[in-house]
Parts: C-alpha cells; sequence; structure tokens
C-alpha cells in the first residue's frame, strides 16, 4: 500500500525524486493546497476509503501519516 | 533552455476570442475581485499553449496548473529533467511533461444529457448537475486564425484540444466557476482540419466536498479522432452575500448602539459586510467604505432592509489619504472604527522572487490600516478601533508568509495606538477562518464559520461593554497579550 501511496504522490506532484516517510506539505514545494486535495481524492479513490474532512485542510501532514490514515480509515 | 514572458490583457482578451472561453475569471475584471484571485486570470490553456513548443514534437503531454497567471507580470519558462515548467512569484504556475501511450479509456456507461448552448447560459452549473457519467455533446470551432496568432504558429492539432480544454472546462464543465487543474493530452492527427469538430465530453468523477471534476473528452473530425484529453478541474462555489436575516440568527436585533457612529473600512464584503449589518441591526450608524466593488456595496445596501438610512457608503480606497480624508469629514464624529481593508490573497512561496509580491501585500495592507487610522484618530476622543487580524498569525499556512506577516504588522498598530493614545480602545480581532469570497478556495469552506456568525459575537462583545483594551481570539475569546 505505502509503495502504491507513494507512487500516486510522486505523480500528482510531478516530482524526479523519491519520498520519505517524514516528506509532507512542509517539504515539498509543490504540494500546495490543491495538489493536497487532489492528492487525498486520488488516495480515496485508490484505496477505497474516505479520509476525514480536516485531511482535505490539513496543512502539516507526512506520507507516513497519510498512510496511517489509509490503514486505519 | 530558458526563456521569459510577460501575458497582457490584449492577449488574454484575444484568446479568449479564439478559443470561445469567454470565462469571467479570464475576461471581466469586476467578476475577478468577487474571486480569491482579486484579479482577472490568465487562462490556464494559454499559458498551455504558450510552453507547447518547448516540450519539441510530441503527440502526447500533460499539464499541471499549479497556481494561477496574471498578466503584466514576468514569468520564466525553463525547460529541464524532461520537463517544461512556468514559473513566477517563486513558483511552478504550470509544468507540462511530455506523455506516451494512451490515456486510460472512461467508463463506458451513463445518462446523455443534452449540451447547455453556453452562449445562452447565464448561472452557473450547480454542483448537482455535475453527475459521473454525464455526457455532453457538441460540435466546437475556435477562430482559427485569431488562435494561429495567439500561438504565433499555424494551429496543431495540440493547440487546438489545449483550446478546446479552456472552452470546455471555463464554459461548459465545470463552466463559470471552474478553475483548470490539469490537462493530459493526446494528440492522433497533428493537423486539424479548418471546420467545426465533434466533441464528448464525459464527466468521471466529481467529488462535492472540493469541487474537484474529472472529465474525459474526444474531439473528432468526420468521425475519426483527433485528440483525447482528461480534464481535471475545480468547481468552485458562490460565498453567499451576508443578509440581515442570517445576522439575526446570532444575535437578535436591538437598539444597544443607537447613537454610535462607527467606520467600516473594507465593509462590501465578506466579514465587512456582515458586520455592518449587525452594527445596523443594533442601532448603530455605519460609514462603510469600499474601493472596487461597487455590485457588492449595492447588495450590502439592498440587504440592510430597515436600516438603510443609517447606512453610508463610500466608495474610497482605503490607502489613498484624499479619498479616506473626504470620507471622514463626511462621517463626521466617530464612535468607532473597524480596520478590515485587506488586498487580495494570493499565495507565495517564501523565495527571494517572491519578495516583491511579498512586499506589495505587505504594503497594501499596512497602509489600508494607517491611512484610515491617521485620518480617523482626530475624530475618535474616547472611541475605539478594532484592528481586523487573523487565527493564522497562530498557525501560519506556508504559502501564506506576506499575509501574516502584514497581519503581525497590524497588530503592531494596534499596539501602537494602545501605548500612544490611552484614550483611544485599541482592540484586536484575530478571526478564524471564514467563508466568503476571498478566502473561497475548492476547500476553504470546510472547517469555516459563516462571517454573519463572528461579526455576531464582534458586536455582542461590543454591546457587553468589555471588550475595551483586551484582545481576542474567536470562539475563545481569550487575551492574547
Amino acid at each position: 500500500m505505502t509503495a502504491r501511496l507513494r507512487e500516486i504522490l510522486v505523480d500528482l506532484l510531478d516530482l524526479d525524486r523519491e519520498l520519505a516517510d517524514t516528506d509532507g506539505r512542509h517539504t515539498v514545494e509543490d504540494w500546495n493546497s490543491l495538489a493536497h486535495v487532489r492528492i487525498v481524492h486520488a488516495l480515496e479513490t485508490e484505496f477505497a476509503v474516505r479520509l476525514p474532512d480536516w485531511v482535505l485542510t490539513a496543512d502539516r501532514i507526512t506520507v507516513a501519516e497519510l498512510a496511517k490514515l489509509i490503514e486505519s480509515a | 533552455m530558458t526563456g521569459t514572458v510577460r501575458f497582457t490583457d490584449a492577449d488574454v482578451a484575444a484568446f479568449a476570442s479564439a478559443s470561445g472561453d469567454h470565462n469571467p475569471l479570464h475576461v471581466d475584471p469586476a467578476f475577478a475581485r468577487s474571486t480569491p484571485f482579486g484579479r482577472t486570470v490568465v487562462h490556464g490553456a494559454l499559458a498551455a499553449i504558450t510552453v507547447l513548443p518547448r516540450l519539441g514534437d510530441v503527440n502526447g503531454a500533460r499539464f499541471l496548473f499549479r497556481e494561477a497567471v496574471f498578466t503584466d507580470e514576468p514569468y520564466r519558462i525553463d525547460r529541464g529533467e524532461g520537463r517544461v515548467s512556468l514559473s513566477g512569484r517563486g513558483q511552478a504556475a504550470l509544468k507540462a511533461t511530455p506523455r506516451l501511450g494512451r490515456l486510460r479509456p472512461p467508463p463506458s456507461t451513463g445518462p446523455t444529457a443534452l449540451l447547455h448552448d453556453p452562449t445562452t447560459r447565464t448561472t452557473p452549473r450547480m454542483h448537482r448537475e455535475i453527475t459521473p457519467g454525464v455526457v455532453l455533446t457538441g460540435s466546437y470551432e475556435p477562430r482559427w486564425d485569431d488562435l494561429a496568432a495567439v500561438a504565433g504558429r499555424p494551429v496543431g492539432t495540440a493547440d487546438l484540444a489545449l483550446a478546446f480544454a479552456g472552452y470546455a472546462s471555463g464554459m461548459l464543465l465545470p463552466g463559470r466557476d471552474g478553475v483548470l487543474a490539469e490537462i493530459d493530452l493526446r494528440v492522433h492527427a497533428p493537423s486539424p482540419p479548418r471546420h467545426a469538430l465533434g466533441y464528448r465530453l464525459h464527466v468521471e468523477d466529481h467529488d462535492p466536498r472540493s469541487g474537484l471534476t474529472t472529465s474525459s473528452a474526444i474531439l473528432t473530425a468526420g468521425g475519426s479522432p483527433l485528440a483525447e484529453l482528461r480534464l481535471c478541474s475545480f468547481a468552485g462555489r458562490r460565498a453567499p452575500q451576508p443578509t440581515l436575516d442570517r445576522v439575526a440568527r446570532h444575535l437578535r436585533p436591538g437598539s444597544g448602539l443607537s447613537g454610535h457612529t462607527v467606520l467600516v473600512v473594507g465593509c462590501s464584503r465578506g466579514f465587512g459586510a456582515a458586520l455592518t449589518l449587525a452594527l445596523l441591526s443594533q442601532g448603530a450608524t455605519v460609514h462603510g467604505t469600499y474601493a472596487a466593488s461597487p455590485r457588492a456595496a449595492v447588495q450590502l445596501a439592498l440587504h440592510s432592509g430597515p436600516h438603510s438610512s443609517r447606512l453610508w457608503l463610500h466608495q474610497a480606497d482605503a490607502t489613498d489619504p484624499a479619498a479616506m480624508r473626504n470620507v471622514l469629514t463626511a462621517a463626521g464624529d466617530l464612535t468607532g472604527v473597524v480596520l478590515n481593508a485587506t488586498p487580495p490573497l494570493h499565495p507565495i512561496t517564501l523565495s527571494p522572487d517572491a519578495a516583491t509580491e511579498a512586499r506589495r501585500h505587505t504594503d497594501l495592507a499596512i497602509a489600508a490600516a494607517m491611512v484610515p487610522l491617521g485620518c480617523a484618530l482626530p475624530a475618535l476622543t474616547r472611541g475605539w478601533v478594532a484592528f481586523v487580524s487573523t487565527e493564522a498569525l497562530a498557525a501560519p499556512p506556508a504559502q501564506w508568509p506576506h499575509y501574516v506577516a502584514a497581519k503581525a504588522a497590524i497588530e503592531g498598530l494596534a499596539a501602537w495606538l494602545e501605548h500612544n493614545r490611552p484614550d483611544v480602545d485599541a482592540v484586536v480581532l484575530r478571526l478564524p477562518a471564514m467563508r466568503t469570497e476571498l478566502t473561497n478556495t475548492p476547500v476553504g469552506h470546510l472547517d469555516a464559520r459563516t462571517p454573519e456568525e463572528v461579526a455576531a459575537r464582534v458586536v455582542r462583545r461590543m454591546l457587553d461593554q468589555d471588550w475595551a483594551t483586551t484582545c481576542w481570539s474567536f470562539p475563545e475569546e481569550a487575551t492574547i497579550r
């Protein structure tokens, strides 16, 4: 799951590098609010889950935290 | 490989005419001022057509729209790492990447809806109309020569498809309140025939929380596919203008402020409009200023209803000393002043390249508080001044360094007033996120309060006479210094 999550992030953020667990909106310049909305929607679609609404507006969320949220959703 | 480009209003008008994308966000300054962008925005498709040649001879490309592109500002075009980017204000506004292979086919089932003629459509498409499975079909033809002039080359299929993408997003789906986030394009024939083309636009997905809408489209000539696209757009919501009725849900009408005269600087929309109505509902006389939103001011006047005789609206730029002096002359003695005017907020990335925009924003924001304050102080013996600040100061969003810097400066003005004019009460209002036109972003409505609710809390505090010399945060109403 985590590998697929990273693939989605790299694709939507159009990155040339891998993301670490600790990467997030605060470390990736292109991870702005609009990109974040698209990421949340893509993750929900891919993993057939519904993330809490607060995730849509979270401005300091990391890759590891997203993975945990998906697992627990 | 780098280059620079500076789009002009003429470029935008020419592209609107060539493509048929007359979305008011691009061509109507008054409408654009009522959006979070604060001014007209360059068509994303025009930006894409501009960078397209830098990709080389490709049959497929993905365009990611990161930030709005504005006229009369410099943008840098860079090519590297297999992609082309268009950057301004220290951040990438558009990234374009060559793509190979076919697009994933859309789901094939779903009802077919007849196309609404966009030239006769006067109202925005409602979210409930954007239903996954809906298919719109019709014909599309740009003004070929005009599009060639805009592109600076003979119109290729990719140019045509990008123009259609802008038209589809801005005029069809989502329509008026649509903002493009991505175009994924595949070209099947490099040269389009110069006649009307058929299109089929299929809504694949729509998230009502954010308005995120994904559609696929195919352009055809004589029944043969010319290009395929996948479009990703945000369908915006319009923030309702505050009304007396909604204020009354939080604050019962009364007369506790009869005889008080309050100047609200920045009164026509959002919190300023709600506060104006709340003050009126308690018997106050309100002089309100607005700079560039006459339509909203007219709406406010209409919404003031039975209190309209106590509402005086002045079109005056808060940063213009002469204009503000005229307002103060007309207003006479004041009980209080609310410093609420603020320039539109455009996200930036903290970088040397963004310093110009940050300085412009903070300059305007400080002037919009300091000029009215300086004009009003002589008329404010034993009155009060409310400085509108933000809870974002406690947790600044990543792309708002200029905004929180400006608000911190305005809180500094409050400290100055408190120290140097003890006869005037200084109040800092650290307000929460509200559902207003200026914060009407895809998820701005989530976890946001209505401006009427916040305005009612402020006025109730005023009625209780317990806010002088204290500063408070909503909803805790805590003293913050």
